[in-house]
């Protein structure tokens, strides 16, 4: 009976010190935990079913690109295009459809192309032609930009299939609690955890990040690891994308407007370094659901949406300066 | 009665882990070309480093015309009268002749303006002064290696600079370059500049130098009249250590040519190497900085682009395409950087021991974390890596530990051929006997190794030949037998 009681002991003390690790990893948690207490108090609305569920599904497409922000960003990049992206593929996703009468699963497969393709070109010009990754993405946003503008002339394209909008609007067997985009979130989030933490890709990518010279010297392709990236990051930008525009069942040009922003601000407030090597899929996520939370409650608060850029810019300059200073005094050590 | 411009006092100054110079006292008269030689890591830079501000010496004092020199940093050296022309140039190419020197304190007239008149006046009589045809106004860009040396002189005359310490300045010149600059030298000696002047070619202390200074493992170990030197002599007091540590070096059997390079070119780093290297055998690379040894490794491995020349691996001939191609051939490298070039200093010990060999940790194309603790601890163990756990970030580690995980990285690729540049530069002697006594045992598992150091009597403890670099090219080969520090010496700097 001692026995029983002393591995029982064992065991709590093991999901102790697990749980311990891992809020210390992800410290991000309290916050969150705190934001919405507050929230909650001051505005009776947020705790309710149906906002949650509103901040949910907003918030997993934001994290979608958050985590393709993470994969451009530990690879030592930065990727500022997925906003545009997001626009651009819900037009011509939209257009595949409605215009082209291509069969909605084959037009996701294509819009997802799409974003890969975005993705390539900017791993190209960032990799291989030597353009920093600020600019050649701020061009790559621009041409997106331009180029759903100059198809739609701005206008919103309507008239999807019916069948195509439950990726947007429906729930995972019915229940109210698994929209399909939180559903798709997770799938995206368990792989890419999968991908950065299992597979030899990952260890290259946290490498490449960390001393792109070092990993040149140990064999390591450091280029086409950059590169693929920038491939995954437009690819997650681009299901974002597809997401966004079921839910508005319509294509538009300004979706996605600004998103690229928040995703970059959750990645790092959530620990995902500016300068490479460091962070975790799963920091990206709750970093983007504390984004979400803030925007969500600001929104409840009636928060004029000018305001809510001067606390979000506000915010990112205070995590890039945390991060910083993390990386100074490790650095010291 | 002397007229001493600079008098150096017992200049002791110790990094974490190195007493860089010890009780180094020197003179320089004005109109005085005063050589400062000795080996790499003779503490050389490190007393330019105080005389210019870099650095703050621990010990001793130094007076720069009769006064005690205090300075800060290098623009309060400036300002005394103590100017430094560094060997790489720092020079803004995108901007003009007169601009660079005046760089930073820029004539202006009384409205506060840029007075670009009086500036290019002022450059042109500076130039003049040291009968340089040069237009003030072109862009330095556009300048040769020579003529940016000369702007470098121009811009530390014009802080009436009244010593000017140059650091091998001769190192990237051509010959007729140099008697350019020669000449400018000794003009300014009649003008009763004073002038430190810092070169591994005995040539050109010879020619140009008035006295010498000789400085060993950072100590003074004399000075005197060039004149009354030979070539012999210096070469003798730059090395003069004897060979004080134990070296493990055990025998191994020479086997069959695993690696022959024939005719390697590139560029105008490296001029037609040729070597054989066979299995047993660790095959010394010795030189000073920057004569083209690290440059035959990185060729060899593939990692700057195209060269010419041959090379024969395993007896078959191999274009090496890549670093992943040279790896998967049996090649590795553990480079002479580890910070910059080695390792990933956020990352554990286990995860940069596994960086080049991936596929030792991965079961079923996945990563196995217990296959990776597997393998770092056995790595670890053998190694006598001193860490916390293998799951300690390298960053935490001390210096030796370090390099004792770059090399343990390429023992768990199971390279045939190791290519070790600088294996123990930085490191503590416990760690450094550690590692000799592992490239000794590669070589008798029957592997070929590849050393470069700058530490002579490293490579003649541990190597079975040893080939001389200068230049970009080989000068020669010595055997165990016949190599001592002085036959190095005598080839590197030919």
């Amino acid at each position: 009976m001692s026995n029983e009681k002393t591995a029982e002991g064992r065991n709590s003390r093991k999901f102790l010190t697990g749980l311990k690790r891992f809020m210390s990893n992800y410290s991000i948690i309290y916050a969150i935990v705190i934001l919405c207490v507050a929230l909650s108090f001051a505005s009776d609305k947020f705790l309710t079913a149906g906002n949650i569920i509103k901040l949910l599904r907003q918030v997993s497409m934001i994290s979608i690109i958050a985590v393709g922000s993470y994969f451009v960003m530990v690879s030592g990049g930065i990727d500022i295009s997925t906003g545009a992206n997001v626009g651009l593929t819900s037009v011509l996703f939209s257009m595949l459809m409605v215009n082209g009468g291509v069969h909605p699963a084959l037009a996701v497969v294509l819009a997802l192309c799409l974003g890969a393709m975005i993705g390539m070109i900017n791993g190209f010009i960032v990799t291989r032609l030597g353009i920093p990754a600020m600019i050649a993405t701020l061009a790559m946003q621009y041409v997106c930009q331009g180029t759903t503008y100059v198809i739609t002339k701005g206008y919103a394209i309507s008239g999807l299939p019916e069948e195509i909008l439950f990726l947007g609007n429906g729930y995972l067997f019915g229940i109210e609690l698994l929209p399909w985009p939180v559903v798709i979130m997770l799938l995206v989030v368990i792989v890419a955890h999968f991908v950065s933490q299992r597979t030899k890709f990952g260890r290259y990518l946290y490498a490449v990040g960390g001393n792109a010279e070092a990993s040149y010297l140990s064999g390591i392709n450091d280029k086409a690891i950059q590169s693929w990236s920038y491939v995954i990051c437009g690819a997650l930008a681009s299901l974002a994308g597809v997401i966004l525009t079921c839910r508005l069942e319509s294509g538009q040009s300004n979706a996605g407007l600004g998103w690229e922003f928040e995703a970059i601000i959750g990645a790092i407030i959530g620990g995902v370094s500016l300068s490479g090597g460091r962070g975790r899929v799963f920091g990206a996520l709750l970093g983007a659901i504390l984004v979400g939370i803030l925007t969500n409650g600001m929104t409840l608060l009636n928060v004029d949406s000018n305001y809510q850029k001067i606390v979000k810019g506000l915010i990112l300059i205070f995590a890039i300066g945390f991060d910083i200073y993390n990386i100074r005094r490790q650095n010291k050590k | 009665m002397d007229d001493y411009i600079l008098k150096v006092e017992g200049v002791s100054k110790s990094f974490p882990g190195v007493q860089a110079l010890k009780d180094v006292s020197f003179c320089v008269r004005r109109g005085e070309i005063h050589a400062l030689v000795g080996e790499n890591g003779a503490g050389k830079s490190t007393l330019i480093k105080i005389l210019c501000g870099v650095y703050t010496a621990d010990e001793g004092r130094v007076f720069f015309r009769d006064r005690q020199l205090v300075c800060r940093d290098p623009m309060d050296a400036q300002r005394c009268g103590i100017s430094v022309v560094h060997q790489e140039i720092k020079l803004v190419d995108t901007m003009s002749v007169m601009e660079n020197i005046f760089l930073g304190r820029p004539r202006v007239n009384k409205l506060g303006l840029v007075d670009w008149k009086a500036m290019r006046k002022d450059a042109a009589a500076l130039l003049e002064s040291l009968n340089v045809q040069l237009d003030p106004e072109e862009m330095v860009a556009h300048l040769s290696v020579a003529q940016k040396q000369i702007v470098e002189i121009c811009k530390a005359l014009s802080y009436k600079a009244e010593l000017i310490i140059m650091d091998e300045p001769s190192a990237t010149l051509t010959e007729k370059e140099l008697n350019v600059l020669f000449e400018i030298i000794e003009k300014l000696r009649a003008d009763g500049m004073a002038i430190i002047y810092i070169s591994h070619r005995m040539e050109e202390i010879f020619r140009l130098a008035d006295m010498v200074t000789v400085l060993r493992d950072g100590c003074r170990i004399d000075t005197m009249p060039v004149a009354k030197v030979t070539r012999e002599l210096l070469i003798n007091l730059m090395v003069g250590r004897e060979l004080g540590m134990e070296y493990p070096k055990v025998q191994a059997k020479i086997g069959e040519c695993v690696l022959r390079v024939k005719n390697l070119s590139r560029g105008r780093v490296l001029h037609d190497i040729s070597f054989e290297l066979h299995r047993g055998e660790i095959l010394g690379f010795a030189g000073l900085v920057g004569a083209g040894r690290t440059e035959v490794a990185r060729a060899i491995m593939g990692a700057d682009g195209s060269v010419s020349g041959e090379i024969e691996l395993f007896g078959k001939p191999f274009s090496v395409k890549n670093v992943r191609h040279a790896i998967k051939n049996g090649i590795g490298f553990v480079t002479e950087d580890r910070k910059k070039q080695g390792l990933v200093l956020n990352m554990t010990v286990a995860e940069n021991l596994s960086l080049v060999n991936m596929n030792s940790v991965m079961r079923r194309g996945m990563r196995s974390e217990r296959l990776e603790t597997q393998v770092a601890q056995q790595l670890v163990d053998m190694l006598h890596i001193v860490t916390p756990g293998v799951y300690q970030k390298v960053a935490n580690l001390s210096g030796g530990n370090q390099q004792k995980v770059v090399i343990g990285k390429w023992l768990n690729a199971d390279c045939e051929i190791l290519i070790v540049d600088e294996p123990t530069r930085g490191i503590d002697v416990g760690a450094k006997a550690e590692i000799y006594k592992l490239l000794c045992q590669l070589a008798g598992q029957g592997k070929a190794v590849i050393m470069i150091s700058s530490d002579m009597p490293e490579l003649l403890g541990v190597c079975d030949r040893i080939i001389v670099m200068h230049d970009g090219r080989i000068t020669g080969e010595l055997g165990r037998e016949e190599a001592t520090q002085n036959k190095i010496m005598e080839l590197a700097i030919s």
